[in-house]
């Protein structure tokens, strides 16, 4: 059965619109891909801002609401509250991206991964919006400032894995430019799985247009350090408040639970890529694929954890037992 | 062999081999539970896996000597590293070297290189340079134009060449947090035991073997709560402790989760609760003869207790084998320490309370006395977690000193630039000068080329 998170009362009705403003939204950086009409990536781009401003409404209201039912902290700790965070600072970090470097085509990967982030939390049944008062190790305002913290990190992260497929997908054609012309003339000469192109041609027509309307890849490779760095120094500082948290809360700043280590295999990689460049042999091109790496393991981090290993930080089991 | 050993612990390289080898190890551990206790690993994994996973130190993995060994060798590393380079980036940035020449030899690959012809002088075309690329780059550092002859010049700019001490001091960072975690895990524990309400202690147990370690003060818990939400989450966990020192009772006060208390350097905090299993029942006795006069007891099975009425002494008794639907428990009546007359079986009668039905079991004794089994008592304890911390303090500060130099190493970017002029030869026809521009960053950014574009632009058309 489906239900989906739509109450006007707990603001998940403004995060449900916003869902679809941001899948129109999609469907409008699509078109332009295909069309190179700014008219769509402008209209695209004013419904992320509006789908945004929503968003930053929903908060409050979920915030006062959640004053109002007598829990005195915002609600950030379950599962469909992260993921409504994360689908905002993957728009907000889209937005700032947007008004740096002027990339539209990366529109259409930053809408796509906040579209699939709301759409878990609007209809999965393992996220609901009711707000529940958090178990008593939870009540506490470390962790309001240690979820900000790793959430910019994360959205960091996510807009590094937008602009490193791009990167990907121009570097790829920088190294085929030479071969290219060859493979399609022997291509052509009567290949019997000629038919079978009609299947990836449409693949193909993407990927020809993100080449066209992706920056120059200098400028690409800049900007996904600069992003992953933003997203270190947070994920750092996210991870210190943890620790600090921890020691306050619990006795010791690190137990070795399977979010913190997963956190730390998540430093240690992009502290890795932090590092890459400064090694010779290691070119552009391993760099973006350590931050499309990188992304993959903050994804498991964030809620793979969660959702495979049992431990302290569990999100996805509403109603669990005490965390203690 | 010395230097080679050198140059092998400070190469990025080998940094990052142990990086990934150390996120590798991290990650067995996370996907086999580590501390649970044997009983609960061969029951998972069965004996033989059991035994291979063991040796493997697959179980205490964070403790294991290759993991420890692969932390001491990234320190190594950051040790070996920082020692070989501080001193060259320290003079470099004090002292830099302004060659044009070896600049360009060694940085040609992320070097911006242009070389320009002018019939203007040498003198007037710095200045022209100067003026293009003040915006960017401020006064040039070093000013090497000979006015006199008024015809070689070198400028030299170097923008945020104090920030190249960023990294170092990051290093330095990411040392002292890692000697922070290795001096709190040499002279500090973390420890845990539960207590009893009522109980003193004075021993805790190692969290990571179990050994107990005495604790330089007793520690009594007077008192245990749990509050709830009315959906029934716990709400609050909390727990009220003396500190006692020499039989004296030093300092009460309440812990909950997130408020651990200190004294004497070690820190209680709560952690968990629960319960023991029930070892008394809880007995009413009345006198059936005068209402007003009743005991309540605690009975622990087979001891005996007065009832302080008519001096009638009783124990309270399981039996050996219940008979199935009955009441399992019996109270005999003791006098001169022997049992006398039948047990006395319990009945169960219908009881109206505010909250429904609840049965009742009681039963009596010469019409005389009565007994009611009023429930069993539990002991609640408190789980505290006890810990010794001494050093944290280093840890933190190590944090504070990493984050900030992240801060600057990663948003303050030296650059530097030289502008040449060397004139044409005297004798020669054509008064062409040539005047070179080179600019270095510290990282190969796109948007700095850029920018040196557009000055150089700016400055093309001036000439
Ligand atoms: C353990 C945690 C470590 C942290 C947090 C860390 C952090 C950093 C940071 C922030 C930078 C500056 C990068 C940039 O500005 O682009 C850097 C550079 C560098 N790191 Fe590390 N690092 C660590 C470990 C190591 C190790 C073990 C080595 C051993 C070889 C190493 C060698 C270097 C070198 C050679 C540089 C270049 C320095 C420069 O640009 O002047 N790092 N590191």
């Amino acid at each position: 059965m489906i239900h989906i998170n739509a109450s006007i009362l707990d603001g998940s009705f403004y995060f449900t619109i916003s869902f679809f403003m941001i899948i129109l939204s999609f469907f409008g950086y699509f078109i332009y891909i295909f069309t190179e009409n700014k008219l769509f990536s402008m209209a695209s781009f004013i419904i992320v801002i509006t789908a945004f401003a929503l968003q930053t409404f929903a908060f409050i209201v979920r915030w006062r609401y959640s004053y109002h039912i007598g829990i005195d902290l915002p609600p950030l700790t379950d599962l469909y509250d992260s993921l409504v965070f994360f689908a905002y600072v993957i728009l907000l970090g889209f937005i700032l991206l947007k008004l740096f470097y002027n990339f539209d085509s990366l529109g259409f990967i930053m809408t796509f991964i906040a579209t699939a982030s709301l759409a878990f939390a609007t209809i999965s049944p393992l996220a609901t919006s009711a707000i529940e008062p958090s178990i008593p190790a939870l009540r506490s305002y470390w962790l309001l400032y240690h979820i900000i913290s790793l959430f910019l990190a994360y959205g960091a992260f996510a807009a590094s894995f937008g602009i490193a497929i791009l990167f990907l997908i121009k570097y790829k054609q920088i190294d085929n430019i030479e071969q290219n012309k060859n493979i399609n003339k022997a291509a052509n000469k009567g290949n019997p799985l000629k038919f079978l192109s009609i299947l990836y041609y449409p693949f193909i027509l993407l990927y020809r247009q993100f080449l066209k309307l992706s920056p120059p890849i200098e400028t690409l490779d800049e900007a996904i350090y600069k992003v992953v760095v933003f997203g270190f120094l947070f994920l750092s500082i996210g991870i210190v408040i943890g620790a600090a948290w921890a020691d306050n809360a619990w006795g010791g700043y690190w137990s070795w639970d399977p979010k913190e280590t997963w956190s730390l295999i998540t430093w240690i990689t992009y502290a890795i890529f932090i590092h890459a460049r400064l090694t010779k042999g290691w070119n552009e091109k391993k760099m973006a694929w350590i931050a499309v790496i990188g992304f993959a393991v903050v994804i498991f981090c964030y809620l793979g954890v969660d959702l495979i290993i049992p431990g302290l930080h569990s999100y996805a089991t509403p109603g669990s037992t005490p965390i203690l | 062999m010395l230097s080679k050993l050198n140059k092998f612990f400070s190469s990025v390289k080998l940094a990052i081999i142990l990086f990934i080898l150390i996120a590798a190890v991290s990650i067995i551990g996370t996907i086999i539970d580590q501390g649970d206790t044997i009983f609960q690993y061969k029951t998972i994994y069965g004996n033989n896996v059991f035994h291979i996973l063991y040796w493997l130190g697959f179980l205490n993995i964070y403790n294991s000597w290759y993991f420890i060994g692969l932390a001491a060798l990234l320190i190594l590393t950051l040790i070996v590293s920082s020692a070989n380079r501080t001193p060259k980036i320290i003079k470099e940035i004090i002292n830099p070297d302004l060659s044009f020449d070896t600049a360009l030899q060694k940085k040609r690959f992320k070097a911006k290189y242009i070389s320009l012809q002018s019939s203007k002088n040498p003198e007037e075309l710095l200045t022209l340079a100067e003026k293009a690329f003040r915006k960017n780059f401020g006064k040039p550092v070093k000013d090497m134009r000979n006015k006199k002859d008024n015809k070689t010049g070198l400028l030299f700019y170097s923008k945020n060449s104090i920030f190249r001490i960023s990294p170092i001091i990051a290093h330095l960072g990411a040392m002292v947090i890692l000697a922070g975690v290795i001096l709190s895990a040499v002279l500090g524990y973390r420890s845990y035991t539960n207590i009893k309400v009522g109980q003193t202690i004075q021993h805790s147990y190692l969290l990571k073997n179990n050994k107990p370690v005495l604790l330089p003060f007793k520690i009594k818990l007077d008192n245990y709560v749990s509050k709830y939400y009315k959906n029934g989450m716990p709400k609050a966990y909390i727990s009220t402790l003396t500190i006692v020192k020499k039989h004296i009772g030093v300092l009460t006060k309440t812990i909950r989760v997130n408020h651990p208390l200190t004294y004497d350097g070690i820190t209680i905090y709560q952690a968990s609760f629960g319960h023991y299993k029930p070892t008394a029942a809880q007995i009413l006795v009345l006198n059936l003869k005068n209402k007003n006069k009743k005991v309540l007891l605690y009975a622990a099975p087979g001891k005996i207790y007065n009832s302080k009425i008519n001096n009638i002494k009783f124990s309270f008794n399981f039996f050996k084998k219940p008979k199935k639907n009955s009441i399992p428990f019996y109270i005999s009546i003791i006098k001169n320490n022997k049992k006398i007359g039948p047990p006395l079986i319990f009945q169960e009668l219908p009881y109206k309370t505010k909250k429904g039905n609840m049965p009742l079991f009681f039963t009596k004794y010469n019409n005389n006395i009565a007994f009611i089994f009023a429930g069993v008592k539990t002991y609640y304890y408190s789980g505290v977690e006890i810990t010794k911390n001494v050093d944290t303090d280093i840890v933190w500060i190590g944090s504070a000193i990493l984050i900030f130099a992240l801060f600057f190493s990663f948003f303050f970017n030296q650059q530097s630039l030289w502008i040449r002029v060397t004139p044409s030869e005297p004798s020669g026809k054509d008064k062409t000068n040539k005047i070179e521009i080179l600019a270095i960053p510290h990282k190969k950014f796109a948007s700095f080329y850029s920018m040196i574009d557009k000055n150089i632009g700016e400055f093309k058309k001036n000439i």
